[in-house]
């Protein structure tokens, strides 16, 4: 019994690995090619779905919408937690930290910041999109509407009448 | 299509916020909570109708209170609670489906209406299937008794109310769509307790944080789609036992202060188990835990948390082989608030007991010796109170030992000597005082030698800011 799971589990290590040590090609919208492990690009649900379903692994996968600065770094979050393990205390401390440095820097440039967002969002890779996005709340937090629409540039197009509805409103909360 | 990354989108300038699509804002309106999300609707008319869109809904009573009034005061959770029944009101009606809708509610002392308009809505959206199914995560809090000497204990009159009110006012499909419950400062008769997590059957996650159903209860949980369990008692809430029956699903359970004579948990079915955090300051009348019983039904375990947070080790010393088959697969274990003092070598049986752990974390207490203990700890044990054998044994995958609370003692490098012999693929040691602020103590001691001259350990140092210094093995 315990041979017997011991030689199964070790065969679907070794498959894993197999798998794991693929690698895939992603193209930006200018056509640079970028070399993944399997193990990275199948943080992404959309590739994972693709190459789950037989899609030209070979071939490797256009991807339209997104530019290479952009695939560069949405990559380098893909490598970090598709290749890391995250098992132990440690290890995790360690992606969390990697997840906190990787986003103080996206934060500092908010343009790009959406666009991960965006590439994020195209791409499901649901924990770099709950990042970026958890990281926009986080500056809209606190602050007046006022500052919000300087900060992020929004136009003003409410008329007297809605904003007499939306304090109505506002009273019961 | 519109291409993501491309710098051209006109009137841009440093911010494109407005660019994001209506469901990546709504996202992160969902991160911000209803309140602030509902004063966002004043930015613009886009903005206007984006939060009657949001999928996720969280209500919570503690934003909703009045910065004027004293904090923890009646009034001020009654007005919270006001508000909280209007914005319930306001935002449940309309025809849109919620995917999940979080309440966190008080319970006020002295009515309970302001709860049943909520939970009348709640019936309306349950209902007609605007909350979907299983959405509902429910959160209730008695608040304390204003003033009186017995404010921190589990209110028992507002279990009752809140029991009388789900029995009169909540709907059939109410409760077995609750996917969340926690219930904050509660004491509920055991029939009550058991009939209210009884109704709640599609639960995934139970939090009881100082709620009981009264003095020696047993609390019995077995649900089918059940995930995490946390309960933590406080001085007053006195459970007598935690019992899972079945289980299925269950991945992580905390257990915090207990005031039972023996094992504070029992397992029936938890075939997924994953994760324990045990911590409990123990008391002078409770018997040592033995870990192979308590786990018997818990061979999986990857991650254990052990917190002693007393001069008692509340754990009995074990034959590795006793623990072996529920340790086989731990690959964390965390010893946490071990007394100072403390010789810590009999650890190691832990150790020795879980071959495939990969790191092993120490955390000694503050000096306790700064403050007395009191009466009802009993004797404070002497340091060589827990004087288990030191087993000899090689471990091939631990690699990473961690020590916080680090202290230049002869005990403190000792157990760093003693794991450092046995472990032979360890690959890094982190010694950290559990001072923020001041300097590691360790580097000189490993670059000069061991413990009275053993020999010489080779170790490259390295310091990255604001984390201890990592001593690479080498």
């Amino acid at each position: 019994m315990a041979t017997g799971s011991g030689a199964a589990a070790a065969a679907a290590d070794a498959e894993e690995k197999e798998s794991g040590s693929r690698m895939i090609t992603l193209t930006s919208n200018e056509g640079k090619a970028f070399v993944v492990t399997e193990a990275s690009a199948r943080q992404s649900a959309t590739i994972r779905s693709m190459v789950d379903d037989g899609g030209c692994v070979d071939k490797g996968f256009p991807l339209p919408n997104v530019d290479s600065k952009t695939l560069a770094r949405v990559i380098q979050y893909c490598d970090e937690h598709g290749n890391k393990e995250a098992h132990t205390v440690d290890e995790r401390a360690a992606l969390a930290k990697f997840d906190k440095d990787f986003i103080a820097e996206l934060d500092a440039d908010k343009a790009f910041l959406y666009d991960v967002t965006m590439a994020a969002n195209y791409l499901h890779i649901q924990g770099l999109f709950a990042l970026t996005t958890q990281c926009i709340a986080d500056t809209i937090k606190g602050k007046t509407p006022e500052e919000i629409r300087t900060a992020f540039g929004i136009e003003y197009d409410l008329t007297a009448q809605d904003e007499e509805e939306i304090k109505e409103e506002d009273t019961h909360a | 299509m519109e291409c993501y990354g491309q710098r051209s989108i006109a009137g841009g300038g440093d911010d494109r916020l407005s660019a994001l699509p209506d469901d990546i804002l709504l996202d992160i309106m969902g991160n911000l909570g209803v309140r602030e999300a509902g004063r966002m609707a004043v930015l613009s008319r886009r903005w206007q109708r984006l939060p009657g869109l949001l999928p996720r809904l969280v209500i919570d009573a503690r934003e909703f209170e009045p910065a004027g009034l004293r904090a923890g005061g009646h009034a001020r959770t009654k007005r919270a609670m006001e508000r909280v029944a209007g914005a319930v009101e306001s935002l449940l009606p309309g025809d849109r489906a919620i995917e999940r809708l979080r309440l966190d509610v008080y319970l006020l002392r002295d009515e309970s209406h302001t709860v049943r308009r909520v939970v009348e809505r709640l019936n309306d959206a349950v209902d007609s299937g605007k909350v979907a199914a299983g959405g509902l995560e429910l959160v209730f809090r008695a608040t304390s008794g204003g003033g009186a000497p017995d404010q921190d204990q589990p209110s028992k009159r507002q279990a009752r109310r809140l029991t009388r009110l789900l029995a009169a006012a909540a709907s059939p499909n109410l409760l077995p769509s609750v996917a969340e419950l926690s219930l904050v400062n509660l004491r509920f008769t055991p029939p009550a307790l058991a009939s209210l997590l009884g109704r709640c059957t599609g639960l995934e996650e139970l939090g009881m944080y100082q709620s009981d159903a009264g003095f020696g209860a047993v609390l019995d949980v077995g649900h089918a789609r059940l995930r995490r369990l946390a309960v933590h008692a406080g001085d007053e809430a006195m459970y007598k036992k935690l019992r899972v029956s079945s289980a299925p699903r269950l991945e992580r359970v905390v257990v915090a202060n207990w005031f039972c004579r023996y094992a504070p948990v029992s397992f029936g079915h938890v075939p997924c188990l994953r994760e324990l955090h045990l911590k409990n300051k123990a008391v002078y009348y409770q018997e040592p835990v033995r870990l192979s019983k308590m786990l018997a039904n818990a061979p999986h375990l990857v991650s254990l948390t052990l917190g002693f947070s007393s001069w008692r080790i509340w754990i009995e010393p074990e034959a590795a082989k006793q623990l072996e088959p529920m340790f086989s697969k731990l690959k964390s274990l965390v010893l946490t608030g071990i007394f100072r003092g403390c010789d810590l070598s009999w650890t190691l049986f832990l150790l020795q007991a879980a071959p495939s752990l990969k790191e092993f974390i120490l955390e000694a207490d503050k000096p306790l010796d700064a403050k007395a203990p009191s009466d009802i700890y009993g004797e404070m044990p002497k340091s060589d109170d827990v004087t288990w054998q030191v087993p000899e044994f090689q471990h091939h995958h631990l690699k990473h030992l961690e020590f916080s609370g680090f202290h230049e003692e002869e005990m403190h490098w000792r157990i760093v000597e003693l794991v450092k012999e046995r472990a032979a693929n360890l690959q890094s040691i982190a010694l950290d005082d559990g001072c923020q602020g001041c300097d590691v103590v360790a580097n000189e001691y490993f670059l000069s030698g061991g413990i009275k001259n053993k020999k010489p350990v080779l170790l490259s140092v390295s310091h990255k800011r604001g984390s201890p210094p990592i001593l690479t093995l080498v």
